[in-house]
C-alpha cells in the first residue's frame, strides 16, 4: 500500500505499508507535520497532493479537539453524521457502546468533559461508517482504561477488514500494543516507517528515550472456567438485549468479545516462549486470528519496569519475592543510556547530538528472549551492571511486575 | 390609545416606517448572508477595497450617499430609466426607492456582524462536515447558519433598529410624503418645525425607549450565546 502526500512547506511524505496493516500509528516530534499529513489525506487541504489507494472510499478524521457540533446535542451530532453514512455503517447504539458514550446521549455538547467529547466524537465518526478512519491525537483525552478498550474495538473492526485505522499519539505504548504498522514523521517526512518494534527500535537510536518499550507476542492462556464464564456472559448479555444484539450483528459480537475478553479478575494470561506472563486487561492488544484456536496477543514493557536476575537456576521458583513475571533471555547488547533530551533539542541534528551528548548513570541493557527470539528492553544502573558483572551473551532472568 | 398618544398622520408614519425596517432588514438579511460568507473565505488583494465600499455609509455623510442616489434614481440615469419602463412609475420619491435607498445605507450594518462571525467560525466544523459527506451548500445551511445564530440576531436588529432612525437619506431620495416617504425621523422634525413639542415630546420618548429595548435586547442575547458557548 502506497501513500503520497505533499502539502506546500508543510510535508512530503511517500509512505509504503504492508497490505495486511490495517491499523498504522504515526508519531514523531510535535510541529512534524503528522496533523498536516492527515489533514492532506483527509481531503481537507486544498493545495495538497495526494496518492491513496482508497481514492473513491469514504474518510473520516478526527482531531484533538473534538469539533462537535455546539448547537446541537450528542444525539444531534450523530444524527448529523449518519445523513450522508455509508449503507455498511454501524447503527448508532453500537458506536456509542464501542466508544462509552451511551449515557451521553442527550447531552449538551457544552457539558462534556473534554475525554468525553473525544469519546463521541469518534463515535460520531463512526456513525458515519468511514472506510478509512484517521485519529490525529483523538483519545488524548480519554483515561487509559477506557482509551485502550476504544483502541481494542477499533482493531478488531481493522482486524475484520471494516475498517482501515491510521492514528498520531505521542503514547508509544498505545502505538506499539496496537500498530500493525508505524510511521515515524519528521520535518514532513515520513523518516521511519515499518513494523512497529522494529520502527521503535530504530526511533530509540536517532532519538533520545528514557523509557524505550519492548513488545512481545503470546498467546493468551484461557482456562475452561473462563471459556464457561465468557459463554455464561455472553448469553446472559443476549437475553438481556437479544435484539439489540441481533441487529448489530458483527459489530455486536466485536463489542462483546472486547468486553468478555479473556482477562480472569481484569488479569490476562499470555504464553511467552512457555512461560506464563502476567498482563492486566488494558495493558494487551489482540491479534487477528488466523484459523488458531489459541488468541494471540501483544504487550508492551517499558526496559525501565525490567530487572535483571543472574539466578537463573531458581527461575520458577521466586517465592520472595513480589514479581510475577519472569523470562529467560540472553543479554544481545550492553550500552551506555542517554540522558534526557528536551523537546527543544528535537530536531535535525539529532543523531549527530546523540553521538555526543552526555551519559546517564543507567545503562540499557537488550535482551533476547530464549525460545522465541523477542526482544526485551532493561535499563539498570552501572553500579548494578557492574555488581552483577553483567555480559554481553549473559544468560540471565528478566524480571518485571504485572503491567 | 395609540391614535390618541401619537395623533393619526404620526401612526401612519409609525407603521410605514416599521414596514421599512421590516423587509429592509429582510432583504439585507438575503443579501448579506452570502456576501459575508464570500467575504470571509475569499482571500484577494482587492479585498481591503471592497471591503472599504461596502462600508462607507457607516462613515459618509447620510446626505451625500442621499445625493447620489437621488441622482441614480433619475429618470435620467439609467436605474431610474430601467424602473420606470418596467414599472411605470419614478423610482425617486417613492416607497420602494426607500427600501432600496435603505438597503444600501444599512448594508454594513447587517454586513459586519456577518463577516466577524464567519471570519471567527473554525474552519474545521467545516472540514468535519466535509468528511461526513456533507456539501458546502448542505453544511453552511445545517453547520455554518446554526453556529451563527448570534450574528445573524445582531445583524438582524442592527439594520432593523438602523432603518428605523434614518433620516438624511430619506429626506434626500424620499421627500416627505405622508403615507408614501414620510417616516418617522422626518415626521419629528416636521412636528419641531411646526413647534409641536407635545407631539414631538411623545415621538422622542418612544422611539427612545424603542432603541434602548431593542439595544438590551440585543446585547443580552450576545451575551447569553457567548456564556453557553463558553460552558
Amino acid at each position: 500500500m502506497r501513500i503520497s502526500a505533499h502539502l506546500p512547506n508543510r510535508i512530503d511524505a511517500q509512505i509504503t505499508l504492508q497490505p495486511e496493516s490495517h491499523f498504522t500509528g504515526v508519531t514523531g516530534p510535535s510541529g512534524a507535520g503528522k496533523s498536516s499529513l492527515f489533514r492532506a489525506l483527509a481531503g481537507v487541504e486544498k493545495s495538497a497532493k495526494v496518492g491513496t489507494p482508497w481514492a473513491s472510499q469514504k474518510v473520516g478524521i478526527v482531531f484533538q479537539q473534538p469539533m462537535l457540533f455546539p448547537h446541537t446535542d450528542v444525539r444531534g451530532n450523530l444524527a448529523l453524521a449518519q445523513r450522508h453514512a455509508s449503507p455498511n455503517a454501524m447503527p448508532i447504539d453500537v458506536c456509542l457502546r464501542a466508544c462509552y458514550c451511551e449515557h451521553l446521549i442527550d447531552k449538551p455538547i457544552h457539558a462534556l468533559s473534554g475525554g468525553e467529547a473525544q469519546r463521541v466524537a469518534i463515535a460520531r465518526a463512526l456513525v458515519n461508517g468511514p472506510d478509512v478512519l484517521l485519529l490525529d491525537e483523538s483519545l488524548s483525552a480519554i483515561d487509559v482504561f477506557t482509551r485502550r478498550k476504544i483502541y481494542q474495538f477499533l482493531k478488531r473492526l481493522c482486524g475484520s477488514g471494516q475498517l482501515i485505522c491510521f492514528v498520531i499519539s505521542h503514547d508509544l505504548d498505545d502505538l506499539a500494543l496496537f500498530s500493525d504498522e508505524l510511521i515515524y514523521i519528521d520535518r514532513g517526512r515520513a523518516e521511519l516507517c515499518g513494523q512497529t518494534r522494529d520502527v521503535l527500535a530504530r526511533m530509540f537510536e536517532r532519538e533520545s528515550f528514557t523509557t524505550p518499550s519492548s513488545v512481545l507476542e503470546g498467546e493468551s492462556v484461557v482456562t475452561q472456567r473462563k471459556v464457561d464464564g465468557n459463554n455464561q456472559n455472553q448469553n446472559a448479555d443476549s437475553n438481556h438485549n437479544s435484539s439489540s444484539v441481533s441487529q448489530e450483528g458483527q459489530y455486536g459480537t466485536a463489542i462483546l468479545r472486547h468486553d468478555n475478553s479473556q482477562a480472569d479478575n481484569g488479569i490476562v494470561r499470555v504464553l511467552v516462549a512457555g512461560h506464563e506472563i502476567y498482563v492486566s486487561e488494558e495493558s494487551v492488544s489482540y491479534l487477528p486470528q488466523h484459523g488458531s484456536e489459541q488468541l494471540s496477543v501483544r504487550f508492551a514493557v517499558k526496559a525501565c519496569d525490567v530487572s535483571i536476575d543472574t539466578n537463573i537456576t531458581d527461575f520458577g521458583n521466586a517465592s520472595t519475592i513480589s514479581i510475577l513475571n519472569a523470562l529467560p533471555c540472553v543479554i544481545s547488547s550492553v550500552e551506555p543510556m542517554p540522558t534526557p533530551q528536551s523537546p527543544a533539542g528535537e530536531g535535525p541534528e539529532t543523531v549527530q547530538r546523540r553521538q555526543s551528548k552526555a551519559h546517564s548513570a543507567k545503562v540499557l541493557l537488550t535482551l533476547t528472549v530464549i525460545d522465541s527470539n523477542q526482544t526485551l528492553y532493561a535499563s539498570i544502573s552501572h553500579i548494578s551492571l557492574t555488581r552483577l558483572n553483567l555480559k554481553t551473551g549473559m544468560q540471565v532472568i528478566a524480571r518485571f511486575k504485572l503491567l | 390609545m395609540l391614535n390618541e398618544f401619537f395623533g393619526e398622520s404620526t401612526l401612519e408614519a409609525i407603521l410605514l416606517t416599521l414596514k421599512l425596517a421590516f423587509i429592509t432588514s429582510g432583504v439585507l438579511l438575503f443579501i448579506a448572508l452570502p456576501l459575508a460568507w464570500f467575504l470571509a473565505n475569499w482571500q484577494s488583494k482587492a479585498k481591503p477595497f471592497i471591503m472599504s465600499v461596502l462600508a462607507l455609509p457607516l462613515v459618509l455623510p447620510p446626505t451625500v450617499l442621499g445625493f447620489y442616489l437621488l441622482v441614480a434614481f433619475s429618470p435620467q440615469s439609467a436605474l431610474g430609466q430601467g424602473w420606470q419602463s418596467l414599472t411605470g412609475s419614478n423610482l425617486a420619491f417613492s416607497f420602494e426607492g426607500l427600501v432600496l435607498g435603505s438597503v444600501i445605507y444599512s448594508l454594513p450594518f447587517a454586513l459586519q456582524p456577518l463577516y466577524s462571525g464567519f471570519s471567527q467560525l473554525d474552519n474545521r466544523y467545516l472540514d468535519v462536515a466535509k468528511t461526513l459527506g456533507f456539501s458546502a451548500t448542505e453544511a453552511f445551511m445545517k453547520i455554518v447558519l446554526p453556529l451563527s445564530k448570534a450574528p445573524i440576531v445582531v445583524a438582524l436588529g442592527l439594520s432593523f433598529a438602523h432603518t428605523i432612525g434614518e433620516f438624511g437619506v430619506v429626506l434626500m431620495i424620499g421627500g416627505n410624503i405622508p403615507g408614501e416617504t414620510q417616516v418617522l425621523s422626518i415626521a419629528l422634525y416636521e412636528q419641531v418645525e411646526a413647534l409641536e413639542y407635545d407631539s414631538a415630546h411623545n415621538l422622542s420618548i418612544a422611539l427612545l425607549v424603542f432603541s434602548f429595548l431593542m439595544l438590551a435586547a440585543l446585547y443580552r442575547f450576545n451575551g447569553t450565546t457567548r456564556s453557553g458557548e463558553g460552558r
